[in-house]
């Protein structure tokens, strides 16, 4: 069996910009980096299927997911994927547990692979359930962001530079907690981050993006030693 | 004969507001969280009652709902009733001139809606109606309740439209605002005043729920 996970060959333009990218994600930890306004958060958002491509072509372990060709667009929801935004994007207007249960319940029983209390064991998030989303300090929502969209057993998780606002003890925190995922659960991610060296030494791949176009594909040491050379 | 008066008002602008409240979220979702093509033209229509004169307003629905008008024969036909100089008439007018409002608070509302919140939700197994009833209305309920009481104040209002469209006959289609209008024609100041009090009363309370709720959703 080939190791390809995701490959995708998409346009999309925005005004004057132009997202022109094409690659194969193996199965893996893959860090997806480049420099602000390079496109990573759009390509995460055609993968996702927030975004409908203009052009071009999306599969996930050999089924097409977008096809401009076949006029085909599964939608977000029913792509299997989980994604954790840079802000946690917990609904505010529910509690931990309820913000943790909302994709759990979603999601058909014969699908459901983890459990929702190991989750708030890994995560050691007992004591937060009850507590109203709004009251959480900054490493306390991406672990409960982390829980909830695991919740879901997605096949694949993106995370959207979940450790840009946080300080450097719970960014370290949560790299624990994610390498604990990997280690737990075998779900491969993909990491968007502005710095390689953010998640080295959880990385097992990487692909770089400058100006809406992939510049580099290779393991995330090779991505290391190229981006401490320049 | 006042307590009447307030409960027909109270009544068709109640009723008015509720018709108004499902399609206002229904076109606020299209033009603001959907991004439909030709918005500019729903969003047009949406404010075109309240460019309009009122009185014209009521003239275009006599003329669609009357008994020789395309709505008024369907409903002749399907229902057997004339709708034109009766109560319902004095909702459907009301209900489109205070439609803008509800469409405008509530398209605001649903624009404060965080689009990350949606997304989220989205990437956690829930559909566009899944989204739409448990993050974006919940969210935007405060800019719901006050544009249905900014629509419920305009109604209670309404003037124009409504003795065109439903004619102002005593007990059946006279509410508060054709009441003073009778009252003040009639040179009977004393009842146009006490009407006008109650207006005054029911308005000012409406506004300051509204003020309140539109003050919470800034914060």
């Amino acid at each position: 069996m080939s190791d390809e996970l995701l490959s995708f060959n998409i346009t999309k333009k925005y005004l004057a910009f132009k997202l022109e990218c094409q690659a194969n994600y193996e199965y893996g930890i893959t860090v997806l980096t480049g420099p602000t306004g390079s496109g990573k958060t759009t390509l995460i958002n055609c993968l996702t299927g927030m975004v409908m491509p203009d052009q071009g072509e999306i599969k996930f372990l050999g089924n097409i997911l977008y096809s401009s060709l076949q006029k085909k667009h599964v939608p977000p929801e029913k792509r299997g994927f989980g994604y954790v935004f840079q802000n946690s994007a917990l609904f505010p207007h529910m509690s931990v547990w309820k913000n943790i249960k909302y994709g759990y319940d979603l999601t058909p029983p014969q699908k459901r692979q983890i459990k929702l209390s190991s989750l708030i064991e890994l995560f050691e998030i007992s004591g937060l359930l009850e507590r109203d989303v709004s009251t959480l300090s900054g490493g306390e929502r991406q672990k409960v962001a982390l829980a909830r969209s695991l919740a879901t057993s997605p096949q694949l998780l993106f995370l959207d530079e979940p450790l840009s606002a946080l300080d450097k003890t719970s960014k370290n925190s949560i790299l624990v907690y994610l390498k604990r995922v990997w280690k737990d659960f075998n779900i491969p991610m993909i990491y968007v981050s502005h710095s390689i060296s953010e998640i080295s030494a959880l990385a097992q791949n990487a692909l770089v993006i400058s100006d809406g176009k992939i510049i580099f594909t290779g393991t995330a040491t090779e991505a290391f030693q190229k981006e401490g050379n320049t | 004969m006042h307590l009447s008066i307030l409960l027909l008002t109270l009544r068709v602008a109640l009723i008015a507001t509720l018709i108004n409240v499902p399609i206002a979220i229904a076109i606020s979702w299209l033009l603001v969280k959907k991004k439909v093509r030709f918005g500019i033209i729903l969003d047009t229509l949406v404010s075109l009652p309240l460019a309009l004169p009122p009185v014209a307003i009521g003239f275009l629905l006599l003329l669609a709902f009357g008994r020789e008008g395309p709505l008024g024969k369907i409903i002749n036909l399907i229902v057997g009733v004339d709708i034109v100089f009766t109560w319902i008439a004095a909702v459907l007018a009301s209900a489109v001139v205070s439609f803008p409002l509800v469409t405008r608070s509530i398209m605001v509302a649903m624009g404060n809606v965080d689009e990350q919140l949606e997304m989220s939700a989205r990437s956690l197994g829930a559909g566009t109606w899944k989204v739409l009833l448990t993050i974006t209305i919940p969210l935007a309920y405060r800019g719901i309740l006050a544009g249905m009481l900014l629509g419920f104040v305009r109604a209670l209002s309404e003037f124009g439209a409504t003795i065109t469209f439903a004619g102002n006959i005593v007990g059946k289609t006279q509410t508060l605002p054709l009441a003073i209008y009778h009252s003040v024609q009639l040179r009977d100041d004393s009842t146009a005043l006490q009407l006008i009090i109650i207006c005054i009363v029911i308005a000012t309370i409406t506004l300051v729920i509204h003020n309140r709720l539109l003050g919470k959703m800034k914060r």
